[in-house]
């Protein structure tokens, strides 16, 4: 749940108010503080000592080289800078960065246009789950497919992962957030399918190979379900098509990628014809 | 379900952490959800030490059967001198020596390993992450684990030993989405079930006026509030640090009082006359404090869930967190209802708006009392908690994992 949803129509703090959001807030006193550290007055040197007394106490990893950077620059001062004072702002600088840094990791990366072909679109294809005998194998990833469908038709063994998701907003076994990055949590073979539903908006073209080489390590199996390429392009349009950031792979496209990665596999397309299915096992 | 627990100390007397959550969980779980549980423990109370302050024993309590085990040893101050070194490079010790810092910090009690082993549980929480009976508990029992690591990103994680600990559970009980994106960062284990449980948060009661009185304050001072041990770890002494420089440039700036235990003496050469060392005090003190303060500060950079932060919320007042600690950022994130600072600038601007304009400080308080009441409510929590070890279950049994 966003910060804007979390605050409801009746919210005082956004009633009237300019600081609506919580980042708008936050970027004020940011920009106010800023403003205050120009000032003569402004204890820039305490400050730094104070915030490395502050990173002493604090968490090891998160922004560490930074952290260590601006540690540094606090400690500088010389001929050029008798007061240390502009090493004093260029350390406030570099946390700054640093805190930004940390904020934006912790934030969902934002999809620019969205893929053409989303999971919703899909007709129910589920059936092909009995066919390709999916069941009790072990532990299957359902990755693109958002309302859960899929991972209830699979039942106790199926989790999900939905990367278009609001940050934050896990529901039962669909958990939110990029799957590549999710991929790369998984210990070896931990898997016995992967399922790539719909267009997988994540997974652009330039970043294949690091599509074949997680699902080669994590994965005994993989199955993708998606829109086929000329239904899409009929109704998005031609150019729109090749322009989109994000489109649903050609199934040939798929079929090379995961031979490539070392699985034996097959593709076909769905009875009326709008649709494919990729079928890649185990390695050869 | 039956549930064991395995957690170095259990009871009423044991206050504050992963280890009193996870008493009143089972509490709940046992009350509310007809569910069965057993715990495993030790005979100690303070995790200073690992004394044996209660007996070796099988007892009841508040519904819960507890079977409590004397240590072999118990904190050894020896591991002090190696926390250096741990600091500075905690990859580069050797799987022996990791275990021998583990064996260190203790509590060492193989017997109550033994026994949640050889119980009949159909799952066994173990909590937290970084001590003996977890270490070597874990991969013992296997797939079994409903693990509460508590987990913060300090450098007892990296330990060459944690990452067949993390590996070989069932499945996890995350405190925050932040706890688990650090744990996936660290350890491979993404596909393993897990959910974000939280704590559940109850709300106190304690009359203002007495809590002034307790605190030696005036009838209508204003105040600023910190809760929970006094120490370096905990961002005590950044703090008073940090209030000394407010006060240097704020003269009618209200005083900061820190109730809780004094662990670390270094407070007092940070603190000065706007600082009130509270000391422990009743819950009732706390409670009148939460609603009588100005805003609430927390400090620390290592939280795995923070409490007070949600009890602040709840009380109604706002709260202000160190922009280090991301689960506390997390939840004023998630609930748009608190601020956090990064350095002195904006911490004094951060305070500055906090007391000048109450209107907002309400309005922050009441996103956080209303993301605390629907996220961490005891109904919303045990159903997350219940469906949660269905799956770890249902992973048992597909895994063909008898133990």
């Amino acid at each position: 749940m966003s910060a804007s949803e979390a605050a409801g129509p009746q919210d005082p703090v956004g009633a009237g108010r300019p600081s609506a959001d919580l980042d708008e807030l936050i970027g004020d006193i940011r920009r106010e503080a800023a403003r205050r550290r120009a000032a003569p007055d402004f204890p820039l040197d305490d400050e730094a000592r104070l915030s490395s007394v502050m990173d002493g106490e604090g968490p090891v990893g998160q922004g560490a080289d930074l952290a260590a950077l601006a540690a540094a620059l606090r400690q500088m001062s010389g001929p050029a800078d008798p007061s240390g004072r502009v090493a004093g702002l260029a350390a406030a600088a570099v946390a700054a960065v640093a805190a930004r840094l940390s904020h934006l990791e912790q934030r969902r990366p934002i999809a620019g246009r969205p893929g053409p072909a989303p999971a919703g679109d899909l007709p129910d294809l589920t059936g092909w789950l009995d066919e390709w005998g999916i069941g009790s194998r072990g532990r299957v990833l359902i990755a693109g497919e958002g309302a859960g469908a899929w991972a209830d038709r699979v039942g106790d063994a199926a989790y999900a992962i939905d990367p278009t998701g609001e940050q934050y907003a896990d529901a039962g076994v669909t958990r939110t957030g990029p799957v590549l990055e999710h991929l790369r949590s998984v210990a070896d073979r931990a898997l016995s399918f992967v399922i790539l539903v719909g267009g997988l908006a994540e997974a652009d073209v330039q970043h294949l190979d690091r599509w074949a080489t997680e699902l080669a390590r994590t994965t005994a199996a993989v199955r993708v379900a998606a829109e086929a390429p000329w239904a899409w392009r009929r109704r998005i349009g031609e150019v729109a098509a090749d322009r989109a950031a994000r489109r649903p792979l050609h199934p040939d496209t798929w079929l090379e990628t995961l031979a490539r990665a070392g699985f034996s596999v097959t593709g076909r397309y769905g009875a009326d014809g709008r649709h494919y299915g990729v079928e890649a096992d185990g390695r050869s | 379900m039956k549930l064991g627990l395995l957690v170095p100390r259990y009871g009423e007397e044991v206050v504050g952490g992963t280890e009193h959550w996870l008493r009143l969980l089972l509490e709940h779980l046992c009350a509310d959800r007809g569910w069965a549980a057993e715990v495993f423990t030790t005979t100690a109370v303070s995790a200073e030490t690992w004394a044996d302050d209660y007996p070796a024993t099988t007892t009841t309590v508040k519904g819960v059967t507890v079977h409590r085990f004397a240590s072999r040893s118990g904190r050894n101050p020896e591991y002090l001198h190696q926390l250096p070194r741990l600091r500075a490079d905690p990859a580069g010790f050797s799987p022996g020596e990791a275990m021998e810092y583990v064996r260190l910090v203790g509590p060492v009690c193989p017997d109550a390993v033994a026994a949640a082993e050889g119980s009949n549980c159909d799952l066994v929480a173990v909590t937290p992450y970084l001590y003996w009976p977890t270490v070597v508990g874990v991969p013992a029992l296997g797939r079994r684990v409903l693990f509460h690591g508590a987990a913060h990103d300090e450098p007892e994680l990296q330990l060459p030993v944690m990452e067949r600990v993390f590996g070989a559970v069932g499945g996890f009980a995350f405190n925050t989405y932040s706890e688990r994106a650090l744990v996936e960062k660290t350890f491979r284990v993404g596909h393993l079930p897990s959910a974000i449980v939280g704590n559940a948060v109850d709300e106190g009661a304690g009359d203002p006026m007495a809590a002034r009185a307790a605190l030696g304050l005036g009838r209508d001072e204003p105040f600023v509030l910190c809760l929970g041990k006094v120490e370096r770890a905990k961002g005590s002494v950044g703090l008073a640090s940090l209030w000394r420089m407010y006060r240097a440039r704020r003269p009618d700036a209200p005083r900061l009082v820190f109730i809780g235990p004094v662990h670390d003496q270094g407070i007092a050469s940070a603190a000065d006359a706007g600082v009130i060392l509270a000391g422990r005090q009743p819950d009732a003190v706390k409670w009148g404090a939460l609603t009588a303060c100005s805003l609430l500060i927390a400090p620390s950079g290592q939280e795995s869930f923070s409490l007070v932060v949600l009890e602040a919320w709840l009380s109604g007042r706002p709260v202000l967190v160190n922009g280090r600690c991301q689960p506390t950022v997390e939840h004023c994130r998630r609930s748009g209802g608190g601020l956090w600072f990064e350095d002195y600038g904006d911490f004094e601007v951060a305070v500055d708006r906090l007391l000048a304009d109450p209107e907002l400080g309400a309005a922050l308080a009441a996103r956080g009392h209303a993301y605390t009441r629907s996220e961490f409510a005891w109904p919303a929590l045990l159903d997350r908690y219940e469906a949660l070890a269905g799956r770890v279950l249902a992973g048992r049994v597909l895994a063909g994992t008898g133990r």
